[in-house]
């Protein structure tokens, strides 16, 4: 999409204490693309821009500059995609999302908004369709629009997309949700990842099953906290959602969004929930909010929070059992995938996104003592990863692989405290099987009691850095057949999202007389929470201290 | 894009140039440390074309990390030599793509490097000059006791060697080099 852009003139960066780096960003009040310093002040690192006309925006970009500086280490950029859907010679994020030329990650995870429509009414959304606004669409793509992008999405070079989620509004609420899932799959993408609030699942448990036999890999449920106050949404019906998953063996990730001051004390509370849900939890997903919308200063500063500020959240609520050391960027694993790709000379899907971008670690729940491990407990990841760079070097090099491989063997094991790794798992078996032989069936001892902890922080316009969004990986799909990074698609909703749904939508008042519904029919009257009893809510809240059970508030 | 290319070619190999040894006294007490510095310097075709221009040639061929491996070192004796110390470390230059305006002004595909010192502290270079100094010149002390040592007069001198693998920047290759000796007495 072509777009009149104005770049400002840089700011002296010999002017800037504690510079760190310069990158572009745009102002949230006109969009106007502008250079932006990111510098440390009190341990922290922070984002500043200057708007000719609507002045100075400073951020907060990162909690610990000790933390952005370990992270940073393992910046590497990514393969991108060779066949660009827009085609162009010079870089001016994020105006030609599509993706273009320029874009230096593939997609590691594609979305795909199957509805607008939602069964809730969060007062903080800005997405759902709703009677009342002028203008206000249906947004659902029909099979074959989606068929087409599922195609676009495969289409990616060198590797083709191969993890999808589909998400909304509400998924659920499209009845042809199973055929939907049936097609992705056909069409080749091995992870669906169904993005939910779960309602409609704890209402009707049979649709996990049905959801599971159509090919969905796993729920990425919305979980913001352990008690009904922090978890209005599905406080109620979360419990019954993992049950029906649990019963239908499907996996279920947890996504909670982390806003300061509103449920970052639960951090850990989260983590315990899930640790008692280990057979059928198999992630958690922490995303620290993205702040849309016209905010003051000073609301953002109350709102505001960063991967590193969960992290350290994560430390003090668990008592120290996963700890700041514990967590790696993502970008981390690119000398795994390097290692593979210089072992099988073919090029690999990585997670290339910049580092400021995501982070994780893997805990194993020890029955025995009842505690968390992560994995850096027993494995020396940082010795691991070095050694995997010197091998790839030396295979680049012209090494032999059948020596290399005899290296990796010989030494794989000195990577891992046997003595403290969980009982049941051969984490250097495991390595070797699936970095020298491709065999994956062992995998699955890996995740047996372990979890993936993980946190991605989305931008917005405060913060928002286009070093970053050229390397973002999590982009949709749209009816267009473009691919779009979620950080464009989502911060500038105005260029990409909205435009593009409302081109692809319908009015409300034509769908409703298309489908014999009304909009407002599907909406969750809240019937899980209201034949609840005071003792069974007891039993069946989240929480994992009664202390924190809150009152029902009115649904 | 595709990891496939021909190393520069005509480029003289990388060679220490300047390894010295500097003792912070000449001589110690059995009982106290003395401190060994080992300096040198990586010179040659690589370094010398580790510019902007040979950087973009690296990331345009996925060649985005390079690696110096070195092992440092000092030996103690004469003809029979013994290691007193050593030390092996990385350091490493990763290329990337940056919209820093005053590095990249027109925001076209700049590529600039991010240089990881061993104890992975990364920097970014002020400007070309820099980050060959941060990759290529090398200044490691060590800390001995006298009693490492031992009493009386020493012969010391330190060596260094350094390895590289096959990037744009030359073929894969190692060099190696041993300092003049300097004499250290411990009482
Ligand atoms: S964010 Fe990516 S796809 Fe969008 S304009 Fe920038 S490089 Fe191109
Ligand atoms: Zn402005």
């Amino acid at each position: 999409m072509a777009q009149l852009i104005h770049i400002e003139k840089p700011i002296e960066t010999s002017k800037i204490k504690n510079f760190i780096r310069q990158t572009q960003s745009v102002c949230p009040d006109c969009l106007k693309i502008l250079p932006a310093n990111v510098f440390e002040r009190d341990g922290k690192v922070f984002m500043s821009k200057i708007c000719p006309t609507h002045g100075e925006c400073e951020e907060l970009y990162f909690g610990s500059y000790e933390m952005y500086k370990k992270f940073s280490t393992y910046w590497m950029d990514g393969k991108g995609t060779l066949a660009p859907n827009v085609p162009i010679e010079k870089c001016a994020c994020p105006t030609n999302c599509g993706l273009c030329s320029n874009h230096l990650s593939h997609t590691g995870l594609g979305n795909m908004i199957i509805t607008n429509r939602c069964d809730l009414t969060c007062w903080y959304c800005f997405f759902y369709v709703k009677k009342g606004l002028e203008g206000a669409y249906v947004y659902e793509p029909t099979m074959e629009q989606m068929t087409a992008m599922i195609r676009t999405l495969r289409a990616q070079r060198p590797v083709p997309g191969n993890s999808m989620q589909i998400t909304g509004g509400e998924p659920t609420l499209r009845d042809d949700l199973p055929e939907i899932v049936s097609m992705i799959k056909r069409e080749g993408v091995s992870h669906v990842q169904l993005n939910t609030n779960g309602i409609n699942i704890a209402l009707r448990p049979d649709l996990a099953m049905t959801l599971k036999k159509a090919g969905v890999s796993n729920l990425y449920l919305s979980f913001d906290g352990t008690t009904a106050k922090t978890n209005p949404k599905n406080h109620w019906e979360a419990p019954h959602t993992i049950e029906a998953c649990r019963k239908a063996h499907l996996g279920v990730v947890l996504v909670p969004t982390c806003i300061k001051s509103i449920n970052d004390h639960e951090l850990g509370d989260i983590l315990r929930f899930a640790q008692t849900n280990i057979d059928t939890v198999r992630a958690i997903s922490y995303q620290p909010v993205s702040l849309t919308g016209r905010m003051s200063k000073k609301e953002r500063e109350k709102y505001r929070i960063t991967i590193p500020d969960c992290i350290e959240r994560v430390e003090e609520q668990t008592n120290g059992e996963v700890t700041k050391d514990d967590w790696f960027p993502i970008p981390s694993c690119s000398p795994v995938t390097h290692f593979v790709e210089a072992f099988t000379k073919k090029p690999q899907y990585e997670l290339s996104i910049h580092f400021a971008c995501g982070a994780g670690t893997y805990v194993f729940f020890d029955p025995e003592t009842k505690k968390l491990i992560p994995i850096t407990k027993f494995v020396d990841i940082k010795g691991m990863l070095e050694f995997l760079e010197e091998k790839t070097e030396e295979l680049e090099s012209g090494a032999n692989r059948y020596l290399i491989a005899a290296k990796f063997l010989s030494k794989i094991n000195s990577f891992v405290n046997k003595e403290k790794q969980p009982k049941g798992l051969s984490l250097a078996k495991l390595l070797t099987a699936a970095l020298l032989k491709h065999d994956y069936s062992s995998v699955g001892q890996f995740h047996l009691n372990s979890m993936f902890l993980g946190m991605m922080h989305f931008q917005d316009k405060y913060n928002q850095d286009e070093e970053r969004l050229q390397r973002c990986d999590i982009h949709y799909v749209t009816p267009d057949l473009r691919i779009i990074p979620f950080c464009s698609f989502n911060v500038i909703p105005e260029w990409y999202r909205d435009r593009i749904q409302q081109k692809y939508g319908i009015p409300i008042e034509e769908w409703e007389k298309k489908t014999g519904e009304k909009l407002e029919q599907r909406l969750y009257r809240g019937t899980m929470r209201r034949n609840i009893q005071k003792h069974e809510m007891n039993q069946m809240a989240c929480a994992t201290q009664a202390a924190h059970i809150e009152p029902i508030t009115g649904t | 894009m595709e990891r496939k290319f021909e190393p520069l070619k005509g480029l003289e190999k990388l060679y220490i140039r300047g390894i010295s040894l500097t003792p912070s006294s000449p001589s110690v007490r059995f009982d106290e440390t003395l401190d060994l510095t080992v300096r040198f310097s990586l010179a040659g075709g690589a370094r010398d074309a580790f510019n902007q221009e040979t950087w973009h040639k690296a990331y345009e061929n996925w060649d985005k990390l390079y690696r110096m491996t070195y092992n440092v070192g000092i030996k103690k004796g004469g003809v029979i030599s013994k290691t007193l110390v050593t030390q092996k470390f990385v350091r490493k230059a990763s290329f990337y793509w940056t919209r820093n305006p005053d590095l990249n002004p027109d925001y076209s595909k700049k590529i600039w490097v991010m240089i990881i010192l061993e104890g992975r502290e990364p920097t970014i270079p002020k400007d070309e000059g820099n980050s060959r100094t941060m990759l290529f010149d090398v200044e490691k002390t060590f800390r001995v006791l006298g009693s490492d040592l031992g009493k009386g007069k020493h012969t010391l001198k330190a060596y260094a060697k350094a390895s590289w693998g096959r990037h744009i920047f030359g073929e894969k290759g190692s060099t190696k080099k041993i300092s003049v000796p300097i004499t250290v007495t411990c009482k």
